[in-house]
Parts: structure tokens; C-alpha cells; sequence
């Protein structure tokens, strides 16, 4: 008997190690990636447009039967004969081809929409399994296209915001999805074996498989629940659609109600701080030496982890190579989209409506005046399918305009200032800058804030703030041990081999930093003005609709050429040609009946507003000729640069 | 070799290798594939590796307080004290591999000498310590400078192992495991008391 039990226990002890170092090896095979090789126009759109980062939505198999087994999660009752990403605002596969065999995960690449990622990555955890998941890519919120009058859409145009992605609606039909008690993963693979009967899993990789999938839908239905004292019960069916229910509405999103969530652990609620998905194009620091409409940033590759992270992208998920990779080649590939990778001009996608020579003369000086001491400038281009650098030169530029208690007198910008005075605005930099280890010389700057920041809040009488930043101090303290030699993507606070870097000079650049608006330049790694910075607006044909909330349809409106509407229906909206920007047709007794154009978006309603960025500063219901022929030169300018 | 104590060591049962080997397996298995339900599967298996070298290190060293000097040490101790160090090994493999990108010095950098260097010399001085133990053949009746050796050994991981568990506590799971280590050890004193008392 004791012979049995011995050789029993060697027996197991042989096959845990064997399971164990197996799963290992294996885990090294599916991770295995080595970087690109080519110029940045290829390995940097590869980046943006197909490489992960941590935005891990489901499995792949799931995707292929998310329609069937999950429908009630994903109807929105507006389908309107469109497929459930069309739904939601995803642009169609780039391949453009109709499939002739089904929708499986041997051919995920080329059905799944414009802009998602096949990995083998599990959400947050990044470890490596043989099943592959489907993700989002930069170029799945930061690629857009242009839907014509005569019906045709253009190609997918790298760099401009995705104007017709509910990404709000989306990520709650997910979490509808996987909070569905009946979904389990027999009822995926059951429902996939029937789509995909040629898809072959041998024996052993299909047990696997099995056994991750139900891992991983037991794991994210743990999180998602838990998270629903932070989140709220996520919304469905037509309430996805209802700006009543989802105010953010098609390309736009609530960027600091996530980050507040992912960075604070707090709720987020009562944040009106809705912004438009932005245009990457041109991001180059000269020209752009803050990011966000705020200028809250300086670092391209830090604002690109910022709004990986602010999506739901893991710290874990963040620190894998491939994905740090991936951000800092698509941070590149944005600094350079517009300048030397081309993107195409106006009159390259509207060629019978490009702008008359003399009238886009006239346009620029009157640019000049009006625009460019805050802008910079584009000096017009002999011919109309090519642009010129863009000069980022004017008195104004790259300073911060304050809004609020910050305006200066006569109201200055005047534009919504919800995108800024949010809740926790002022926390969220250190919190943020707190997020990611440094190398033990940051560490120790960063803990020194924190520790600043727990006196600071006892010092006034908000006890409740110092307990927040003790936890936060916790939260960075687990995160020092986990990343020991820095986080990969921390923020660059001293560059290599610079010997004057000190932790004086470190604590000056960290937030909370100097509270002079106007420091030149702004050195803060993160800052938390009310204020919009001054940038240029290259391409702003695709910038389409204005305002840093897209409360103005067009530019015409934009520029008071034309009256702003106070509410208009927003979707898949026809492109203008003539007044540069989206047709938006006002809502019938209060409603958007079109279920294409279906979000009601009402700029009485808060952070919505319409108002400010009144230059030039003319009434459009009383122009004199003049002005309304200086308008017409404006636009006109405006659709070239 | 004048003091070499040639007397053979107490018979050795399959038993003793058969649970052993499975405790270490199984506290292996715990600590790679338990990780991949973890927020962050390295950092768990780079700390569950370190608690299951202090789960296999205590029988080995409730064991050696109990005989060391008086009685000779058995297989248990020595298979135990072999795997406890083995699991150890594998942490320091992937908290220096993957934690530390192979770069001893970071350790040094930022742990600081007089933390970072205990942890490197207890992987050498243990290493030979097993060494000898299944080499030699009186390490279960240890005599004169390899008595002294052995006895040293075992207070330098004890030492190691509290420091690092119990000082330091990282982590719940950590001061848990090295407190109940500590416990065992304190027993261990404690009976080896009890028994000389008994015997005068």
C-alpha cells in the first residue's frame, strides 16, 4: 500500500512539474515577438492601426458569435440592416473585400473591423494563452472617414477622429455581454463549432482553450461586477442610443471620467467633461509642445499611455514589450502623420470643390488677423493636392487660454469649461504622474509628492484627501515592487545622460507644479489649468464638428459665417464640402427619427455648450457684406491647410 | 579527517523523496499556474516561489533544531533542505531575469548592499552547504568544523528567511508564512529543551 501511495505522489509531483514548466515554455512560444524592421510610415501605422496595447476586448471565437449568443447585449434597436460593429460606429475591415468563406478566427483579419488587434494577450493579466483576442488599436477611436453626398465613404484616414464611434454604447453592450449569467463558454464554442465547422482544435488545445475561456469570462465577469459600485449597471438596448442615457454620443468620449476611475478609484460621476475623439495628425513637439486640449501634457508617448490607460489598458498590459512598443511607435507615427507621412488634402477628397486661388489668398489674411497670432499658419501651396510645413509661428501660440476664474478680462475664450473644472481635476495630475514607477531616483521624487500631498491636505482640514493620498502612496508603493527597475513607459522626467537633472529639478516639473499659467516654456509634466492651450490646426477639414466638445457642426459655423445650432442629430452624418463639416439635421418635435443619425445632441445640455471661440467676433444673423465676404476668403483658406 | 564521523545515516524510506518531492511540485505548480489568475502573473510567481522556498525550508529547519548535536540528521532534513533551496534558486532566477532584466547591480542599486547582499550569498554558501550534505558521509553525524558549518548554515537561512518574511513583510501571505516559520522554529527550541530537561 505504501509502495502505491509513494508512486502515486512521484507520479503527480513528475506531472505538476510537467504541466508546469510545459505551460511555461508554451507561454514563451505564444509571447515570442521580436520588433519590426522598416521606416516609421510602415512600422508606425502597423503600430497604430493593428498593434495592442491592453485594450483586449474578448476572444476571437467570441467576436465570430457575439451577434448570436450575446443579441440582446449588442441590439440597440437602431441596427437599421447594419452588421453590430456598423452598429456601434466601427470602420469596415481594411481590406474592403466581401468574404466568401465565413467570419472564423483563422480569417479575423479580415473581417474584424478597421483598427482591432489579434493577440494572445488576456485582458489586464497580459499573460499569453493560445486563445487569440480581438483588441482595440489607436486607429480604432483615431481613424476616420468621410461619407459623401453621392453616397460613397472614403477610405479610412489615419490620424482623424472616428466621428461615427459610440465607443461609450459599445463598451457597455460589452459589459452587458459578459454580465450575462447565461453566456458561458460551451455556449461560445458550441455556437462557433456551428458558424465555423471547418475551424478544427485538436484534443489538447481544445481543452486548453476551454479552460481559458471559461477562465476568462468567470474573470471579467468577477471584475465587471465588482465595478459596478464604481461603474453603475452599464445601459441597453435603445438607451445605448439615448443621449438621455449615454450623453457622449458618437465620437466623443468622457476621457476624465475614466481616468478618474482607473487612476483615482473613484466613481467619476458628476463629470461633464465630454470631448471629442481628436485628430492625431502633426504632433510633433516644435509644433505641438503640449498635448490635449488642455495642454495638460507635454510627452506624445505619455499622452498616448494616458489615453491607453483611460481606456481600460492595464498597468501589467502596458509594460509588456510589444506593447510599449506599439505606443511609442504609434506616438511617433503620430508626430510625423501630416508632415513626412503624408495624408491627404482636402482637394485630394474633394476635388470639385476645391477652393478658388484668389479666394484662398484673401482667406489667409484674413487667417492672419483673426487666426494666426493664436494658430500658426500654413502658407498656401502651389498645388492644391500638397501642403506646406506648417509654420507655428504668432504671438499667442502654445499659451494657455484660461477659462473660469482664469479668463482674463472680457471673458477671453469663453468656450465650455466643464472639459476642465471637473471634479478631482486638480488631484488628477499627481495621481496620473503617480501611476507609473519611475527608475529609484524618480521613485523617490514621486514618493516625496506623495508624501507632500497627504500634509498639503491635512494642512487643509481635508482629512478625507489625506486618507485618499495614503491609499494612492499604497497603490505606488505596490507598484515600485512590481516594476523595480521603472515602468517602461514612465514619464520621462530626466532624459538619459543629463547631469543636471537633479531631484530638485525633478520635483519642480512634478505636479502639482507652479501655478504660473503663462511659464514659457511650461515644464510640468502634468498639468491641471482651466485653460485650452493655443495650437495649430492642421487639417482641419477632418476636425469636423469644432469646439473641444464637437458641439459646432461645421466650420462655417465656427467661424460665425453661419448660425450654430442649438441641437442637431449626430451619426453617420454626410460630409459638407462647402461649409466644412458634418450636414446635421435638426432634431422633428424634439427627436432624431433617423436611426443612423439618431444621438440628440442639445448644447443646452451641461458640457455641451456651443458658446465661446467667437473670432472673428461678428453676429452671423447681421453681417455686413464685407464680413461675409471675408468669411467666404476664410473658409475657403481653411479648406487647404 | 582525524574527527570524520564514519557512522552510517539513519536508513533512507522512498517515503521521505515520494512527499518531499511532491510538496515541492505541487508548491511549484501553485506558484506558476496560480499566477495566471493574479493581476500580475510575474510579481506573483516571483513571490509565490520565495513563500514556497520558506514552506519547504521549515520542516528542514524544525528538524535540524531538533537533532542538531544530539541525534543525526535524517533524509527528511536533507530533501527538504534540497528543494527548499531549489525553489529559492528559481526565485532568484526570475526576480533577477525578469524583475531585474539580469542586472545583479540593479539589486545593489536599489535594494542597497546590506539587503542586496545576503541574497546572492545565501544562493553560494547554501548551494555548497547541499553540496556537501549529499557528498559527505557524515553529514547526518556532523563533527568539528562541519558540525560548526552546518549549524551556522542553518541560523544564516533562518535569518535570511525572517528578515526577508517577517522584517521586511512585503506582503500578508509573507509575514504569515514567516511568523508560522518562526513558530515551528520556537517549538523546535522549545521541545529540544523540554527533552535535555527530561533527561537530567
Amino acid at each position: 500500500m505504501r509502495k502505491v501511495v509513494n508512486t502515486v505522489a512521484i507520479v503527480v509531483s513528475c506531472l505538476a512539474l510537467v504541466l508546469s514548466l510545459g505551460w511555461l515554455w508554451l507561454e514563451g512560444r505564444w509571447s515570442a515577438w521580436s520588433p519590426p524592421d522598416g521606416p516609421l510610415a510602415e512600422t508606425g501605422y502597423q503600430s497604430f492601426t493593428e498593434g495592442a496595447f491592453g485594450l483586449e476586448a474578448f476572444p476571437i471565437k467570441y467576436a465570430v458569435v457575439a451577434g448570436r449568443v450575446s443579441s440582446a447585449a449588442f441590439t440597440t434597436t437602431l441596427e437599421d440592416g447594419r452588421s453590430l460593429w456598423e452598429t456601434y460606429g466601427f470602420l469596415p475591415n481594411a481590406s474592403g473585400t466581401t468574404l466568401k468563406e465565413p467570419a472564423c478566427q483563422a480569417n479575423a483579419k479580415e473581417w474584424l473591423p478597421y483598427g482591432f488587434a489579434v493577440t494572445n494577450a488576456v485582458p489586464l493579466t497580459a499573460v499569453q494563452t493560445p486563445l487569440q483576442f480581438a483588441g482595440l488599436t489607436c486607429a480604432s477611436c483615431h481613424s476616420g472617414q468621410l461619407r459623401k453626398a453621392d453616397g460613397s465613404v472614403s477610405k479610412a484616414i489615419s490620424g482623424m477622429g472616428n466621428m461615427e464611434l459610440d465607443v461609450i454604447a459599445f463598451t457597455d453592450a460589452v459589459r452587458n455581454a459578459m454580465l450575462d449569467p447565461d453566456l458561458t463558454a460551451d455556449k461560445i464554442l458550441d455556437e462557433y463549432a456551428k458558424v465555423c465547422p471547418d475551424d478544427e482544435t485538436g484534443l489538447i488545445d481544445g481543452i486548453v482553450e476551454k479552460v481559458i475561456l471559461d477562465g476568462w469570462l468567470s474573470g471579467i465577469r468577477d471584475s465587471m461586477g465588482s465595478d459596478t459600485a464604481k461603474y453603475g449597471l452599464p445601459y441597453h438596448g435603445i438607451q445605448m442610443k439615448q443621449a438621455g442615457d449615454i450623453p457622449a454620443g458618437p465620437g466623443r468620449t468622457r476621457p476624465f471620467r475614466s481616468i478618474v476611475r482607473v487612476a483615482m478609484n473613484l466613481p467619476g460621476d458628476d463629470n461633464f467633461a465630454y470631448s471629442k475623439i481628436p485628430v492625431v495628425f502633426e504632433q510633433r513637439q516644435d509644433l505641438r509642445p503640449r498635448a490635449q486640449y488642455d495642454g495638460s501634457l507635454g510627452d506624445p508617448v505619455t499622452r498616448s499611455f494616458i489615453a491607453a490607460y483611460a481606456s481600460g489598458s492595464s498597468v501589467k498590459a502596458l509594460s509588456k514589450p510589444d506593447v510599449v512598443f506599439n505606443i511609442k511607435h504609434a506616438a511617433a507615427y503620430t508626430e510625423e502623420l501630416g508632415i513626412s507621412i503624408p495624408v491627404e488634402p482636402f482637394a485630394a477628397h474633394f476635388p470639385d470643390h476645391a477652393p478658388d486661388a484668389a479666394q484662398v489668398e484673401r482667406g489667409l489674411a484674413v487667417y492672419k488677423e483673426q487666426c494666426s497670432a493664436c494658430h500658426g499658419y500654413r502658407p498656401i501651396a502651389s498645388d492644391p493636392a500638397k501642403v506646406e510645413p506648417w509654420v507655428a509661428e504668432g504671438e499667442r501660440i502654445h499659451t494657455f487660454e484660461g477659462v473660469g476664474p482664469l479668463a482674463p478680462p472680457g471673458g477671453g475664450l469663453g468656450v465650455d469649461d466643464e472639459r476642465v473644472t471637473f471634479r478631482y481635476a486638480h488631484e488628477l495630475p499627481l495621481a496620473i504622474w503617480t501611476t507609473l514607477p519611475g527608475n529609484p531616483k524618480i521613485t523617490a521624487v514621486q514618493e516625496k509628492r506623495l508624501d507632500k500631498a497627504i500634509i498639503d491636505a491635512q494642512d487643509a482640514g481635508a482629512p478625507a484627501l489625506a486618507y485618499f493620498w495614503q491609499q494612492q502612496k499604497e497603490r505606488f508603493l505596490l507598484s515600485k515592487r512590481q516594476y523595480r527597475l521603472g515602468h517602461p513607459l514612465y514619464f520621462p522626467a530626466c532624459q538619459e545622460g543629463d547631469e543636471t537633472c537633479t531631484d530638485e529639478s525633478l520635483l519642480d516639473r512634478a505636479p502639482p507644479c507652479s501655478l504660473d499659467i503663462n511659464a514659457d516654456p511650461q515644464t510640468c509634466e502634468v498639468t491641471a489649468f482651466e485653460a485650452f492651450v493655443n495650437n495649430p490646426i492642421p487639417y482641419a477639414f477632418l476636425r469636423a464638428p469644432y469646439l473641444h466638445n464637437g458641439s459646432v457642426p461645421t466650420m462655417a459655423q465656427l467661424i460665425n459665417l453661419e448660425k450654430r445650432p442649438d441641437q442637431f442629430c449626430r451619426g453617420e452624418n454626410i460630409y459638407d464640402p462647402e461649409a466644412l463639416g458634418y450636414v446635421s439635421p435638426a432634431p422633428v418635435d424634439g427627436k432624431c427619427e433617423d436611426p443612423r443619425q439618431a444621438f440628440l445632441f442639445d448644447t443646452k445640455v451641461r458640457g455641451n455648450g456651443n458658446f465661446g471661440h467667437n473670432y472673428p467676433p461678428w453676429d452671423p444673423d447681421s453681417l455686413t457684406g464685407q464680413q461675409r465676404a471675408d468669411l467666404q476668403a476664410l473658409l475657403a483658406y481653411l479648406k487647404t491647410i | 579527517m582525524a574527527d570524520l564521523n564514519t557512522r552510517p545515516p539513519p536508513p533512507y524510506r522512498r517515503q521521505q523523496f515520494a512527499i518531499s518531492f511532491l510538496a515541492f511540485s505541487l508548491l511549484f505548480a501553485f506558484s506558476i499556474l496560480f499566477a495566471l489568475a493574479q493581476p500580475d502573473p510575474t510579481f506573483f510567481r516571483t513571490h509565490a516561489l520565495a513563500w514556497s522556498s520558506a514552506l519547504l525550508v521549515t520542516p528542514a529547519l524544525y528538524i535540524f533544531v531538533r537533532r542538531y548535536g544530539r541525534a543525526p540528521l535524517t533524509h527528511w532534513w536533507r530533501l527538504f533542505w534540497t528543494f527548499a533551496w531549489a525553489m529559492i534558486a528559481v526565485h532568484l532566477i526570475w526576480g533577477l531575469g525578469l524583475e531585474h532584466d539580469w542586472r545583479p547591480l540593479t539589486v545593489f542599486e536599489r535594494q542597497g548592499f546590506f539587503v542586496a547582499f545576503p541574497i546572492f550569498l545565501l544562493q553560494g554558501l547554501w548551494l555548497i552547504d547541499i553540496a556537501m550534505s549529499w557528498t559527505r558521509i557524515d553529514w547526518a553525524w556532523s563533527t568539528g568544523v562541519y558540525k560548526y558549518w552546518q549549524g551556522f548554515m542553518a541560523v544564516f537561512v533562518f535569518a535570511n528567511f525572517f528578515v526577508a518574511m517577517v522584517i521586511f513583510r512585503n506582503d500578508t501571505e509573507s509575514l504569515v508564512i514567516g511568523l508560522l516559520q518562526t513558530a515551528v522554529v520556537i517549538g523546535a527550541f522549545l521541545l529540544r529543551w523540554n527533552e535535555r530537561e527530561q533527561s537530567l
